[in-house]
């Protein structure tokens, strides 16, 4: 994780930069947006290779798949960053402008996961998207290899106390997810309720 | 209620048939898990136990739902209340969010002689269907990758 942590700042550094060298400066919207998008698929396909721990030669078709999956829908939220840049959204405020591009760093998190649990079908990445907290998820995977195709994976929340509901919900839920001879397991437990961990929850949504 | 089910063309498909087939199934039930931890957001501050089931009637459909009524009325709506509030009620979930807060107030009374405007509808279904639908690419993807690894 401690890698992982270093190419966050790298990548909080650098969209930051490119934001002020590109809008800042020069109100160069389309350099601009070409530019981010090299960057994203270049960061993204290193935080998968932090996480499956794999040189790039041993990327396999499949793995540029799920890279390929997670830089087009990064792409997508970028393109809507572009047309409010067009319009002209942050040319009062470029420090809301400068936080909204770094904001992309953060979503490298879910494709490390994607390399850490290269070859599990998985539901959910934390810092996918999917989630209450959107990327600034904290919430990691804990699996555990029984053997064969058989696993467990457990969604731990993150350190912060502000776990989101989705998160709390999946700590819940996926306690463990059962894998077994490469099937996910579908399980009805009937749940007793979340007052033990809502205690003080103001909300995070 | 959410029913997932994936799109599969017709042909011939030069892979192993029994992968492809175990990938979609891990796919509709990792949706069909995400569903559920969703909906479980919605009733995540209510007193009352709401518990959501999936079932699946064919190998191609999962269902997600729950048998309880009161959820029902609050993710389609109704056209009446008979529930009069307090002043200050702050209800725990709002239309088109998946989630709930902790709210405020109580019920007053509840007479079918002062009829109110009805329920608004939550769209907690819809909601939840539309994010995991957007989802299921992924999903599906990241199953197939697990079977060619």
């Amino acid at each position: 994780m401690k890698s992982l942590s270093s190419l966050l700042r790298r990548a909080v550094e650098e969209f930051g930069r490119i934001y002020r060298s590109r809008i800042v400066r020069h109100q160069k919207v389309d350099s601009w947006y070409q530019e981010m998008s090299n960057r994203l698929r270049f960061y993204h396909t290193a935080a998968y290779l932090l996480g499956a721990r794999i040189p790039p030669r041993d990327l396999t078709p499949e793995d540029r798949q799920r890279i390929d999956s997670r830089v087009s829908s990064q792409l997508a939220f970028l393109r809507r960053f572009m047309a409010d840049l067009r319009g002209g959204r942050y040319e009062s405020s470029p420090g809301g402008g400068q936080a909204r591009a770094q904001l992309y760093a953060a979503a490298l998190r879910a494709s490390w996961w994607e390399g850490k649990t290269r070859g599990l079908p998985l539901p959910a990445q934390p810092g996918d998207g999917t989630t209450q907290c959107i990327s600034r998820c904290n919430c990691s995977w804990e699996i555990h290899h029984l053997g064969g195709d058989d696993y467990d994976c457990y969604w731990r929340l993150g350190s912060s106390d502000a776990s989101c509901q989705t998160c709390i919900a999946r700590s819940r839920r996926w306690n463990p997810l059962r894998i077994r001879n490469g099937r996910v397991q579908v399980t009805n437990v009937h749940l007793m309720g979340f007052d033990s961990v809502l205690d003080g929850w103001e909300g995070v949504w | 209620m959410v029913k997932v089910v994936p799109i599969i063309p017709p042909g011939e498909v030069p892979v192993d048939i029994k992968k492809i087939e175990r990938a979609i199934q891990n796919a509709l039930d990792g949706a069909a898990l995400g569903i559920q931890a969703d909906f479980d957001t919605t009733v995540m501050t209510w007193s009352r136990r709401v518990n959501f089931k999936i079932t699946s009637p064919s190998s191609k459909t999962r269902v997600v739902g729950t048998s309880d009524e009161i959820y029902g009325y609050l993710d389609q709506g109704t056209r009446v209340r008979y529930a009069t509030m307090a002043r200050g009620y702050r209800p725990k979930t709002s239309p088109g969010r998946i989630g709930s807060r902790s709210g405020g107030g109580k019920v007053l009374f509840i007479s079918r002689r002062r009829p109110r405007p009805g329920i608004a509808p939550r769209h907690f279904s819809k909601v939840i269907h539309k994010k995991w639908q957007d989802e299921f690419p992924t999903i599906l993807q990241r199953a197939i990758s697990s079977e060619v690894r």
